[in-house]
């Protein structure tokens, strides 16, 4: 155990001086900075990607920036393709995405290692879009501080990915650098930096990478031709609720305006509004003989019962009016 | 092209003594490794015993195994650690906090000469006004005042006062860094050492080339940009970024977060040392300095080539002969592939520097001296809102004067008084000291510091001066090519006789528009006369502007006007000798310029044996002299 440890830290710790420059220059042209949907407030329009088969098969995260029919692919050298989405994985949150060229310098994902805490790592990505054209990614740094299982708890980290991560204690995990490449100091592929996660309890950003080894199926996958896109990225945000109040399960559309019609989005698996029957797009009328015209009110009204009440709920399911009894938990 | 936008990717704005900043500062410490398998309510009762048990176990997972290995980790591991603590005793001393008067606010910065002169931000020192405090890690405060700004490259230059010894540190070759090579940013985030000791943050060039948006019209734009992952955060701004040699090869002054909280987010910019040097000495000379357009403007055609797109007419790029379409292949020694690093390229240089521009129009290749315009309009002024800032009164206890002058004095209280008496004495000289280090003028941030750098020039120039009666005329005469000329000039009039050509220079026509090139000619050396005699009194509002590069090399800049003639004089920094003479008798078209030979002695004076004119891209003559007299001017009728 000692001897290993002590094998790994020569070995990465041999990447001290001077090999992370060569390293950087091996990297760029496996890297790619994305460009599709977007750009509405706190929304980037562009993300990173790693090449994974000389026919250019790209690999990246799978977000709204891939919702586009205009997406684009800037090579290290500043060449531009356009790009289409072949493969997603939405458990996964990963992509390949397909541009037509050959001869690509790219990363036979199979062969990835594996790689261990302590180990240093360096990621590539076109987070913040700093580089553009034939400008080289942002190459940071840093050492993973854990491999472990994402476990993340429903409204704290929105991840449907559930599986092993490596976490970095480095910032590499910034708007735009999800889908970028996360290598080891000798520049061996290790893994992909996932997307953003934010901590609803302590409001900061996790720093990781899912690594190769998770992906590669994927990859293989698109490699050998297959396709396959789901009509958008899975919405999968908690069902609110405040403090002491009772648990129902029902997550409202989004609110973007302040009389956003309070319509069912999502209802949570194994909970009071599922037994309940209540369905997505039911519009919500009345709770309790009390109007609801808005998520707003919906909030408000539902957050003043409280777990054991039983509820009337008068919905609208498409021409019928509902009347459903909730037994909030 | 980079789309960071400034409303997006802020500066620093150093006032960070501020509420805001410290809660922002403690979210970003917090550790993400336990907010994902420990993060419960339960499990850790309060923030505090949180914080620790966060600490301990990054610490445990992070550092243990280097820890417990420790005497088995490789020699080259441990030399490269001791290499980098020599590194960083090296230079912390010269590691600079700067605060405003007051605690208004404050930055970082770092010494670049044992005099006192050292580096900021600009955004730092305009939030400070003129005068700010300065903290060295010897644990001392010293006063400083400002030199000068740079308000679209976010750099200012302050003068720390007090010691002629200071330490200092060394400007690095931007030029020559890698990205993933490792680098030390130092200064004082979040006010953290109370005794100014630096906090050293280590990380990798993240990027080369950055272009970062300026943060307002002509304001803190980042050109040529060096991109760190060493954390920066509020308070670093204006600090030096180190190579591991402990060259200042940055001044860090900005990072990117959009929609996360105004701290490290592992993307800090820092402006290049290769750029702050083109600037450096119009800076330690007090200037406003102005960064460089060229007169043109570029876009990108089907083919990917950087072309031409515009040009302005009485611009010296269109004198130079850069036309519309042309393909721009290289810009001051650098190659230009894309706008962005046209942009890059020419956002680093100072306005009025003269840059070779190598274009391609067809098959033909053309190699253009272009003289580079200004950013900054003609009544474009910095920012001032920094200088009305009031400072924050401090709650100090005096003694109660009242109380001692009616008796009831006690022995302490005398002491109190006596001491107090003295501080006040102390605060009213030092305030009417630094009252005089500070000399408001238009173009100037510090005129005062304008005043040394033209001493400084005019000292070394002294062996140069000739000291004869200004009323006395100058006979010179030499060979033009193969033709003879002789001239006389004294103060106001003078002529000139080329082969069989007369010039004829009267006290009217001595400051009027440019006329032939022969009376450009004698003009232009009626200054050079007057300059020798007169020295900044030759003509008027001198001053000077910084060291430019010239076919000489690098030399220090004077410059004098009166009306609408404008005269640049170019000095050798080594020898003190004039080198070149520059005329511009309008704005509109190209000065005369006279580039002075070697020295020699002629008729009991250091004077140029030799000399070349020319004009634009003309070349006029090569004048070798060969006797000099010094004797009243003949009377012709």
């Amino acid at each position: 155990m000692k001897r290993n440890a002590l094998l790994l830290i020569c070995l990465s710790l041999s990447t001290v001086y001077g090999d992370f420059a060569e390293t950087c220059r091996k990297t760029w042209p496996k890297v790619v900075k994305i460009f599709g949907a977007g750009g509405l407030k706190r929304l980037h329009a562009y993300s990173s990607g790693i090449i994974v088969s000389p026919k250019g098969h790209i690999l990246t995260v799978w977000n709204h920036v891939l919702e586009t029919d205009e997406l684009r692919v800037v090579l290290d050298d500043g060449q531009r393709f356009k790009a289409s989405l072949q493969l997603v994985d939405t458990e996964l949150e990963a992509a390949v995405i397909k541009i037509e060229a050959e001869d690509l310098p790219f990363y036979s994902i199979k062969k990835a290692p594996a790689a261990k805490p302590g180990e240093w790592v360096l990621s590539f990505s076109n987070a913040y879009r700093v580089a553009t054209g034939n400008e080289k990614p942002t190459v940071m740094h840093g050492v993973i501080s854990a491999t472990a299982n994402l476990k993340a708890r429903r409204g704290v980290f929105e991840s449907s990915y559930q599986g092993a991560v490596y976490l970095i204690d480095g910032i590499t995990n910034n708007p735009g650098a999800g889908g970028g490449t996360m290598t080891n100091g000798r520049g061996d592929l290790i893994g992909m930096v996932g997307k953003e996660l934010k901590s609803k309890l302590t409001n900061t950003w996790l720093n990781y990478a899912v690594p190769a080894a998770v992906l590669a199926p994927l990859v293989a996958r698109a490699v050998a031709g297959e396709t396959s896109i789901p009509s958008s990225p899975e919405i999968t945000r908690p069902a609110e609720r405040k403090g002491t109040a009772g648990r129902h399960g029902i997550v409202l559309v989004p609110s973007v305006l302040r009389g956003t019609p309070s319509y069912i989005d999502e209802i949570e698996k194994k909970s009071p509004a599922q037994k309940a029957g209540l369905q997505p797009d039911d519009l919500i009328l009345f709770i309790e003989r009390e109007f609801i015209g808005s998520c707003k009110n919906f909030r408000d009204v539902i957050s003043q019962h409280q777990p054991g009440d039983k509820i009337n709920v008068l919905v609208k399911r498409k021409q019928n009016i509902l009347s459903i009894e909730l037994e909030l938990d | 092209m980079p789309a960071a936008n400034p409303d997006v990717t802020g500066d620093f704005t150093g006032s960070m003594c501020q509420h805001q900043d410290q809660r922002d500062a403690l979210q970003g410490c917090e550790s993400v490794i336990l907010n994902l398998e420990l993060n419960t309510e339960s499990q850790f009762p309060n923030p505090e015993s949180r914080t620790m048990h966060q600490i301990i176990i990054a610490s445990l997972g992070i550092l243990f195994p280097f820890a417990a290995l420790r005497a088995d980790v490789s020699e080259a591991v441990k030399k490269a650690e001791q290499d980098r603590i020599e590194v960083i005793k090296k230079v912390s001393p010269a590691v600079v906090a700067v605060m405003a008067k007051g605690g208004g606010g404050g930055g970082s910065g770092v010494l670049i000469s044992p005099e006192g002169y050292a580096l900021t931000n600009y955004h730092v020192t305009s939030g400070a006004g003129d005068e700010m405090k300065c903290g060295l890690p010897d644990g001392k405060f010293y006063d400083a005042v400002i030199a000068g700004i740079d308000p679209s490259g976010d750099i200012s230059v302050i003068k720390l006062r007090g010691r002629d010894d200071f330490p200092s540190a060394v400007l690095g070759d931007s030029d020559k860094l890698q990205v993933g090579e490792w680098t030390l940013a130092m200064g004082n985030p979040f006010l953290l050492a109370t005794d100014f000791t630096p906090t050293v943050t280590f990380g990798i060039i993240s990027g080369l080339h950055r272009y970062q948006y300026p943060a307002g019209k002509g304001l803190l734009e980042y050109p040529d940009c060096i991109q760190v992952d060493a954390s920066i955060n509020p308070g670093n701004s204006g600090g030096p970024l180190f190579n591991m040699d402990g060259e200042i090869i940055g001044i860090n002054g900005r990072i990117s977060f959009e929609k996360r909280v105004r701290v490290n987010s592992g993307f800090g910019y820092a402006i290049s040392s290769n750029q702050i040097k083109k600037f450096l000495y119009a800076l330690k000379g007090g200037r406003v300095v102005d960064h460089a357009t060229l007169g043109a403007t570029v876009g990108t055609d089907e083919h990917g080539r950087v072309i031409v797109r515009e040009v302005l007419v009485d611009a010296d790029a269109y004198r130079r002969g850069i036309r519309i379409d042309d393909e721009v292949v290289e810009l001051a020694g650098k190659k230009i592939t894309t706008v962005n690093e046209f942009k890059n390229v020419l956002g680093t240089l100072p306005a009025n520097w003269r840059v070779n521009v190598v274009l391609h129009r067809g098959t033909e290749k053309i190699d253009a001296m272009v003289r580079l315009s200004g950013v900054h309009g003609q009544n474009w002024d910095y920012p001032t809102a920094g200088k009305k800032r009031k400072p924050i009164p401090r709650n100090i206890p005096k003694p109660n004067l009242k109380k001692l002058e009616k008796g009831k004095l006690k022995e302490l209280d005398k002491g109190e008084l006596k001491e107090h008496l003295q501080k006040e004495a102390a605060k009213k000289k030092n305030e009417s000291e630094a009252k005089k280090l500070v000399v408001k003028k238009p173009g100037f941030s510090n005129y005062a510091f304008n005043i040394k750098e033209q001493k400084r020039v005019m000292e070394a120039f002294a062996k140069y001066r000739t000291k004869s009666d200004p009323a006395v005329a100058w006979n010179i005469a030499g060979r033009a090519g193969r033709a003879r000329f002789n001239l006389q000039m004294n103060d106001d009039a003078g002529t000139m006789r080329i082969a069989d050509m007369d010039f004829i220079v009267d006290k009217q026509s001595l400051w009027g528009p440019s006329g032939d090139d022969g009376t450009a000619l004698l003009r232009s050396l009626m200054f050079w006369r007057r300059f020798l005699l007169t020295g900044e009194k030759a003509l008027q509002n001198f001053h000077y502007d910084g060291r430019v590069p010239t076919p000489f090399g690098e030399c220090d800049l004077l410059v004098s006007s009166k009306g609408a003639v404008v005269v640049h004089w170019y000095f050798d920094p080594q020898s003190g000798a004039l080198r070149i003479l520059e005329v511009a008798f309008d704005s509109f078209s190209d000065p005369y310029e006279i580039l002075f030979g070697p020295y020699r002695p002629i008729s009991e004076t250091l004077l140029p044996s030799s000399f070349l004119a020319r004009v634009g891209d003309e070349f006029i003559g090569k004048f070798s002299v060969r006797k000099v007299s010094i004797k009243p001017l003949e009377q012709k009728n």
